[in-house]
């Protein structure tokens, strides 16, 4: 009879402990790989997302906003910056490439972007049918967005629902992108000029009066996110009057977009360019990388305690497993003795008993695993920033979560399987009825 | 050649007596009775024969190999080859079928072997059937079983008859000497049980 069938002969005898070890560490692993699979599926998320630019340039205040709303489209906006100071830094000899990126309104919840087609190149986009816009008012819907060619649409004031409605003038959809798994997906990207046409604002920066200051207030009546002071020298796109002009306003405003999404030719052109940038303008410009670097410092205080929770589980897994395995023999003080006078060496019982306790362990794996990128699936089903990640990531984090918990089964099963060996098998032909 | 041999063997029991045994040699076609009662040092001498205890002075050789000579390990690999046990308790592993409390006896288990020793012994029919599940008599033979399944060079039996009444005590003697002629093995019981004396020519009284 094989050793291995003989320890798991042994595990079988016993199930409802055996399970129960197998749950326990299976929990401990699922809890630590969907922790491990949930903070690399953002970090995939975050690095994908930030590929389109190196710098970000925009409007003085927060620069952490200036990145979620620019780059991951989940903030509202600093503010606005006028069209031709941002066409400046277009042309510096030190950037690859500039993507104007004009914010301000919605359909149903998705941004419109107003901006070139090279933002969708940036995220290696491709159209999945359709085209490009060749005129105002035409538009491109991401994979994700539930417009399709021909569709038309009105986009309304702000970046969420409920804003005022440009019904006068609606997009319509001439274009259809592949999905990318990125944020792209969730976008309706248009001309720049499409947006500064609906927002009463001269195309290509003409450079006209500007009627704003920082005391200006404005009526808005969109929703609360339209409610934060306007602080910056430049302008708030939620502060701007345009939600109320008549959207076939002549354009008389400068034109302004929101940010300016730039790649440089190096990473000291990505240091130096910021510095320049906020020294010498009225602008802002952040590092998408350090940005998020420093948000990440923050939420791993989070993440840092839910792998400490997980290694408590995955110890108490390990203790469950020392239990299981260490109380059976209790009971099987005799068979060990047989085995041994059956001529066991006692390296052979050792591994028999180790076999058991790593049955238990590479059990608790293989279930922790299933579960885990259960749990993780169903996260993913219902977390948008997670959505079209893989169910596993073949992460070194995940080797070593592999490893440790291999380990602690391995520690565990180290005293029962020394004291197996152990077994002495003179005392069973001591025994008597 | 003899299979097992003992020289000069000297033991204590207790603090006062003492086992001495100037030599046995072990045939193998011998069947030797070992009696006396309790604490007469019967148990003792198995435990040295197999290899199970080092005698306080003396050499035990098995198969001409001297177990004080030989690791641990190496002992065990010797007591794996050469030697069958019965025990008086039976000590078949519960959660395991009798066919696998049979095959536990052999690492390369001659399967021909064990299907005609289980059809001899009339337990072929409850092969599949847990250790904890099997009678009193099907439990015996099955433990008798395993100590042949290797084809072992002697069998030693502890007990084997000391709580059957005289029918099945009968059978199981008669077993044991029928299935050790059968597979050429020498067979070495140890008893209290008087009932026993008949069955063999070769009896060692043992005295306290």
């Amino acid at each position: 009879m094989k050793d291995s069938s003989l320890a798991f002969s042994a595990l079988s005898a016993r199930k409802l402990v055996s399970a129960l070890s197998v749950l326990l560490t299976a929990f401990g692993f699922m809890t630590a790989f969907t922790v491990l699979q949930t903070g690399a599926a953002i970090e995939n998320r975050i690095a994908r997302d930030s590929r389109a630019a190196d710098i970000v340039i925009g409007a003085k205040g927060s620069p952490l906003q200036l990145v979620l709303s620019s780059v991951y489209h989940a903030d509202i906006p600093v503010g606005n910056i006028p069209y031709a100071d941002a066409q400046k830094w277009m042309k510096h000899p030190h950037i690859t490439s500039a993507v104007p990126l004009a914010l301000g309104d919605n359909w149903r919840g998705t941004r419109i972007v107003g901006t070139t087609p090279a933002y969708a190149a940036a995220y290696t986009a491709e159209m999945a049918a359709g085209d490009w816009w060749q005129k105002p008012l035409e538009a491109v819907a991401g994979a994700a967005v539930p417009l399709n060619i021909g569709d038309a649409f009105a986009g309304s004031h702000g970046l969420s629902e409920g804003g005022h409605h440009h019904d006068a003038q609606p997009y319509k959809i001439v274009g259809k992108l592949k999905p990318t798994g990125g944020v792209i997906d969730r976008l309706i990207l248009t001309s720049v000029d499409s947006v500064l046409l609906l927002h009463g604002q001269e195309a290509h920066g003409g450079g006209a009066h500007h009627d704003h200051d920082e005391d200006d207030t404005h009526d808005h009546g969109h929703d609360a996110e339209h409610d934060h002071d306007h602080t910056s020298s430049a302008h708030s796109e939620e502060e701007h009057h345009h939600g109320d002009a008549p959207a076939d306003a002549t354009p008389q405003a400068p034109a302004e977009i929101t940010a300016l999404l730039i790649k440089t030719r190096s990473p000291m052109a990505s240091i130096n360019l910021p510095r320049s940038v906020n020294r010498e303008t009225a602008l802002q410009a952040v590092s998408p990388a350090l940005e998020m670097a420093r948000l990440r410092s923050v939420f791993g205080v989070g993440s840092t305690s839910m792998v400490m929770f997980a290694g408590l589980l995955i110890g108490l897994a390990a203790l469950s497993i020392f239990a299981g395995v260490a109380g059976s023999l209790d009971s099987r003080t005799n068979d060990l003795a047989v085995l041994r006078a059956l001529g066991y060496t006692r390296a052979r019982l050792f591994g028999i008993i180790m076999t058991e306790g790593m049955m238990i362990t590479l059990g608790g794996i293989a279930l922790g695993l299933t579960l885990g990128m259960a749990c993780f699936a169903a996260l993913s089903a219902r977390i948008e920033a997670l959505s079209g990640s893989d169910l596993i990531s073949p992460t070194p984090a995940l080797a070593v979560l592999c490893a440790a918990v291999g380990a602690a089964g391995f520690i565990a099963c180290l005293i029962p399987a020394l004291r197996a060996a152990r077994s002495e098998p003179a005392r069973l032909l001591s025994q008597r009825v | 050649m003899p299979i097992l041999e003992l020289t000069n063997i000297e033991q204590p029991l207790g603090e006062t007596r003492k086992l001495s045994l100037p030599a046995v040699n072990i045939e193998p076609s011998r069947r030797l009775l070992l009696i006396g009662p309790s604490g007469s040092g019967k148990t003792t001498l198995l435990n040295i024969m197999s290899g199970l205890l080092r005698p306080a002075a003396g050499t035990v050789r098995l198969m001409g190999q001297d177990y004080a000579a030989l690791s641990t390990s190496a002992r065990d690999l010797l007591r794996r080859q050469h030697i069958g046990f019965v025990f008086q308790k039976l000590h078949l592993i519960s959660h395991l079928s009798a066919a696998e409390n049979i095959r536990l006896a052999a690492d390369q288990p001659d399967h021909a072997h064990i299907r005609a020793l289980m059809t001899r012994m009339n337990i072929a029919g409850i092969a599949g059937r847990k250790a904890s599940q099997l009678s009193h008599g099907e439990a015996q033979r099955t433990a008798i079983a395993r100590a042949l399944a290797h084809r072992p060079k002697v069998v030693f039996a502890d007990e084997p008859t000391s709580a059957l009444d005289d029918a099945h005590a009968d059978a199981v003697a008669r077993l044991l000497l029928d299935e050790a002629a059968a597979n050429g093995a020498a067979l070495i019981v140890a008893t209290h049980d008087a009932r026993l004396k008949p069955y063999f020519d070769d009896v060692m009284e043992m005295t306290p």
